[in-house]
This record gives C-alpha cells, structure tokens and sequence, in this order.
C-alpha cells in the first residue's frame, strides 16, 4: 500500500476513534505508523475533521419544539393491533395463500430469476441516472419507448394507473433489454416496474401469483403475463402486497 | 413497535435525523417535515423491524427515500436565484461574524452537490462508518471512500474562501479609526 492509497481509506476513518478495530484501516493505520510524514497529515486530517463535525452541529441546530412534536406522533399516529384489522386479517390470510402458492409455482430457473431480481434492484436504487427520459405522461413514455424499439403492451397493474408514472429507461439483463417505468405513489412511496419478453426467463409459469423476494435490500413481486415478464420494486413486502390486493 | 422503543429512538436518533434532512432539503421547515414523516412510518411500521439495532439505519434510509419522492415529485423545492432573496439578506453585524464560523461551515455543506453533501452528512452528523453509507445509499464502498475523499477536499476548499471572506468583512466593520491604526 502507497501513501496516496493510505490517505484515500484513512479519509474515511472517524474522528473518534471508533474505526480502530476495523480490518480494512489497519494497514493503513500501521502505513501512518511506519511513515511520519503520513502520521502528521493524519493527525491533522482527524483534528480538522472533529472541529468541522463541531462546528456542523452547531451550524444546523435542532428546533425546541420538534422533540416535542415527535414524541407527540405517539398520540397521533396508534396502530392498532393486526387482529383487530379486518383487512390486515383478509391480508395475512392472503399471505398465506400466496406462500402456498409461490411454494408449488417456484420457477424452474431460480438461479436466472435470482440475478434478473438483483440486477434489477440494483437499477432501482441507483440515485443518479436513475431514469433516461423524465415525463409524468404515459403515451409520451410509450412513444419514447417505441422510438427505441421497445414493446409497450404491456398491462400496469391497476394501483400504478394512479399513480404518477415519473419516467423511464432502457436497461440490460445478460444482454436482453428490458423497459424500466418509474412511479412514486400518492403517500410517496417509490416503485419501479421491469419488463421484459419472458423468452428470457424461460420456465416461469403464466397468469400465477406474484412471486415476493428480497433483493438488494429491496422487496420485489415477480410475475408473467402474455409474452412478458413483470418485475416490480418498492420499499417492503406489505406495500407491494397491498398494490396486488387492490388490482 | 412500542412506545418506549419509539421514544428511545427518538431520543437516540432524531437529532442527526434532522441535521442530516437539513443538509438534505437546505432549510428547517423541510427538514422538519422529513424527520415526522420518517418517525411517523416507524410508528406505522415498525413493527416489520425484526432487529432492533437496524432502527438507525431504518430511519435514514427512510428519510433517504422520502427526500427522492418529493425530489422526483419536483415540485417542493423551486429553485430560489439569489438575485430573488437579495434584498432579504442581514446587514453584516459583529454578531453575525462572531457566528460566521459555525454558519460558514453549515453553508459550506449546503451548498455542496448532493451526491457529496449526502455523504458528508451521513459521516460528520451521525458518525455513520463507510459501510453503513455504502448500505444507506446502496452505492460501491470504494465509490463511498473516493467521494468521500473528493468531498471531504472540496468542503475544505470553500471552507478557505468563505475564511478569506470573513476577514474582509472584519476589517470593512472596523470603524475608520481602528482601520487607519492597522
């Protein structure tokens, strides 16, 4: 390891020492010991950074009443227990339906379908970039579709005709394009719906339920319909159930 | 999720919640909002959380995630030219430079791009290690560690103009006899 390689991981080390145990610093840290040069640009690196982090929390500082204001959402905000929520009851009975059924519907090609969930997640949470063409209008998406030579019958599930789609892009999977539509529902959940032509997921089964796994720290609901196969991404499994109860 | 696990993560948390959801949105009532709405969905959905040490990152991640909805929502946050906010600007005072400092460095932060200004809240506000930013933002640890270097230079570097800055403004606030001694 170099000096400049040092530097560029002991930039990342915290100014309070937390990091001392941590592997991936101790070659660096043991570079810093061996060469004093390096050792002053650390020491002075860790104190410049404690008084930015000092003077940060002073420059922001936290308004009086919000502790308040959060520890009121008690009082606000009380779900009540699941089993006295009709509907939670109805969506924990469909659960179970639908593990019974994604249990006898798994698909045959699950190593494929796993690397298609994580690819795709992996385009969901990518920040910058994130989508190619911005519109809130879904003919004009269409039409930038066509234009790239995309299939767009595809069918939205009914929840995402309400929400606002806010754009899409073109993404790759083993060398297979599939269209990546962008929505961010009324309560501002984000979501993002793949599609591409099932001939590259072949042994998945037509018209079944939305397979539910985790990806990449995403849950995703996986499902086919005609030639083509749905891919949709949100924040947590009882949201994306919720969408499906509502189709 | 209980009421005293909520109240303990309130205490434990909202402060860098909120510094960070300031560094993100640029302004207090924004940040505010971003911070209840954050606690008001673990209220809601807490309960899912199975591992109470993931709280934390629960929350950020969260607040994360609130902030690109309304960004992509794009209608929250009109730009504001400074030429439009001009004539509300303070006149310098001593106490105003007597903050300068602090505020400085707040402004040195806010006015950063957000691909940098995310990284360095989450590292200076809440002292989240380089993987927890890796996770929270679901970006590489080396692209974590680069930006975070290329960051940390382009805070100082606006840090060393504003200090430029603020010594003008002490000497042009000096009356006419101090400045002639100097």
């Amino acid at each position: 390891m170099n000096n400049q390689e040092a530097r560029l991981i002991l930039q990342a080390y915290r100014c309070g020492g937390q990091d001392a145990s941590d592997p991936l610093f101790a070659e660096a840290l043991e570079q810093a010991r061996r060469d004093p040069e390096l050792q002053k640009w650390f020491a002075e690196e860790t104190a410049l950074d404690a008084r930015i982090q000092a003077s940060l929390q002073t420059a922001l500082p936290i308004p009086h009443e919000l502790k308040s204001n959060l520890l009121a959402l008690r009082k606000i905000i009380r779900p009540a227990p699941w089993w006295l929520q009709p509907l939670k009851l109805a969506a924990a009975a469909a659960v179970l339906l639908l593990g019974v059924a994604t249990f006898w519907l798994r698909p045959q090609t699950p190593a494929q379908l796993a690397s298609f969930r994580e690819t795709m997640a992996r385009y969901s949470m990518q920040e910058h970039g994130h989508i190619t063409f911005e519109s809130h209008d879904m003919t004009k998406i269409q039409q930038w579709l066509q234009d790239r030579g995309m299939e767009t019958n595809f069918e939205l599930p009914a929840a995402l005709h309400r929400g606002p789609a806010q754009g899409c892009r073109v993404v790759d999977w083993n060398g297979r394009k599939a269209t990546m539509l962008c929505f961010v529902l009324d309560d501002g959940e984000h979501m993002d719906l793949f599609v591409m032509d099932r001939v590259g997921l072949p042994g998945l089964p037509e018209g079944s339920a939305p397979q539910f796994a985790e990806a990449n720290g995403l849950m995703t609901a996986t499902w086919v319909k005609g030639d083509q196969v749905y891919l949709l991404t949100g924040d947590n499994k009882k949201l994306l159930q919720k969408l499906f109860q509502q189709t | 999720m209980n009421e005293v696990d909520y109240e303990q993560a309130v205490n434990s948390f909202y402060e860098g919640l909120y510094r960070f959801a300031h560094s993100l949105a640029g302004n207090a009532d924004d940040a505010c909002e971003l911070t209840q709405e954050a606690f008001a969905r673990l209220l809601a959905k807490g309960g899912q959380l199975r591992d109470r040490s993931k709280v934390k990152a629960w929350l950020f991640t969260t607040l994360y995630r609130i902030y690109l909805g309304w960004k992509r929502r794009d209608t929250r946050h009109p730009h504001l030219e400074i030429t439009s906010v001009e004539n509300e600007l303070p006149t310098v005072t001593p106490d105003i430079v007597d903050k300068l400092e602090h505020e400085a460095v707040g402004q040195s932060l806010l006015e950063m791009e957000e691909r940098y200004r995310v990284l360095l809240a989450l590292y200076y506000f809440e002292n989240h290690t380089y993987a927890e930013i890796s996770g929270l933002l679901g970006v590489p640890i080396g692209t974590v560690m680069s930006r975070l270097s290329r960051a940390k230079d382009m805070m100082r570097k606006s840090l060393a103009a504003k200090s430029i800055g603020a010594e003008r403004k002490i000497i042009s606030i000096k009356p006419e006899s101090q400045r002639s001694q100097t």
